[in-house]
């Protein structure tokens, strides 16, 4: 049992253990996404849960206001994703040979393929690729707001970003970006 | 396949490769983490004030000082020297030898300064048995310096220049340049002392 979940059987009473509570509450609904999310960007497990956790770190020490937000799901994705974009960029400047996915230890059923195109991709691309395909199809308005960049920029990178997967995978591009929202 | 599919299937199974091994142990450790760093931010923040009340302790005091250091050395203006000097004064003369016996000034004097710089004299009732009353009395001053014309009728129209420190008003005067006897017997008998209005 966790300790958290103890120290609030145990009766920690008031507004403290409230926010205990709804912290952990929510960190049991987003983490799992978040290190997903995280992981399609950096391609690396243990960095992927550092920095989620990371992210759920910050927003710990901020719930009380964050917790008032909307959508505080978006806050601590936006936080770890400028974070993983962060990764990226260093990971980037690091020799080559040391930088290649690992394979041979991913699980099954990964599709390795998708994997090593988007990995070739530049930091801010990766990040809007992954937001705009796997976490939740956002729109490109709120792609861009997490990115921290105007929507013209967003859509640019997607732009960008799925002409090299077209013809790093041999798929062909279909259609223009629908913003789905 | 189009693109978008597969981008969509590829990084949805992709991002099966991590699987969370134990949510509880991420979230203590996130709960701890988070934790340490709100405490350490309560002891920054608590450091931070104790060095500014020490600092607001240690230093406005001495800050002050300066302030009132650099207030107090800057040169008065004449109007601010008026401002200081200004007010009603008694003298008590004692009678003794010399100039205070020759014009009969023993008793007690009043002096007025007058901010327009301006001196109104009024001297004890034995004085004005034998003297006028003495009028268009003037005065000035400089930083440290005053200047009178005080008893023309006794002194040809003289003017007597003498030092002035006032603290505790009281006002005493030591003569610099001075031909004219009986002012300077009023002046220096003993230190003028200014009347509480």
């Amino acid at each position: 049992m966790s300790s958290i979940t103890m120290r609030l059987r145990e009766g920690t009473t008031g507004a403290v253990a409230e926010r205990d509570a709804e912290f952990a509450w929510f960190f049991r609904t987003e983490y799992e996404a978040v290190v997903r999310t995280m992981y399609l960007i950096v391609h690396d497990r243990e960095q992927a849960r550092d920095i989620a956790q990371d992210a759920f770190v910050q927003l710990f020490t901020r719930w009380r206001r964050i917790s008032q937000y909307e959508r505080p799901e978006a806050w601590v994705r936006r936080v770890g994703i400028r974070m993983a974009v962060r990764a990226v960029r260093r990971e980037r400047l690091r020799p080559r040979l040391e930088r290649e996915l690992d394979v041979a230890s991913l699980p099954k059923p990964v599709d390795v393929d998708v994997l090593q195109a988007v990995r070739r991709l530049p930091a801010a691309q990766r990040a809007a690729v992954v937001l705009f395909y796997f976490f939740e199809d956002r729109p490109v308005s709120e792609v861009a707001q997490i990115l921290s960049c105007p929507e013209v920029t967003a859509k640019v990178y997607l732009h960008r970003a799925r002409k090299r997967l077209a013809a790093l995978l041999g798929e062909r591009e279909t259609e223009e970006i629908e913003d789905v929202s | 396949m189009s693109l978008d599919r597969r981008l969509k299937e590829g990084l949805e199974r992709s991002s099966s490769a991590i699987e969370e091994r134990s949510m509880d142990h991420a979230l203590d450790g996130v709960v701890a983490r988070g934790r340490r760093w709100r405490r350490a931010r309560r002891v920054a923040a608590g450091t931070l004030a104790v060095a500014a009340v020490m600092a607001a302790v240690v230093i406005a005091p001495k800050a002050l000082d300066a302030i009132r250091g650099l207030r107090e050395s800057r040169p008065a203006s004449p109007q601010e020297l008026l401002r200081q000097i200004a007010g009603t004064y008694t003298i008590e003369v004692d009678q003794s030898a010399g100039a205070i016996e020759s014009f009969e000034m023993a008793g007690m004097w009043t002096v007025s300064l007058l901010r327009s710089g301006e001196m109104e004299i009024t001297p004890p009732p034995a004085f004005l048995r034998t003297w006028d009353q003495p009028t268009g009395d003037v005065f000035t001053l400089a930083a440290g310096t005053l200047r009178a014309n005080a008893f023309g009728q006794l002194c040809a129209d003289s003017i007597g220049t003498y030092m002035w420190t006032l603290r505790d008003d009281r006002l005493s005067l030591a003569p610099l340049t001075e031909d004219c006897e009986a002012r300077k017997a009023l002046f220096t008998a003993s230190t003028w002392v200014r009347q509480r209005e």
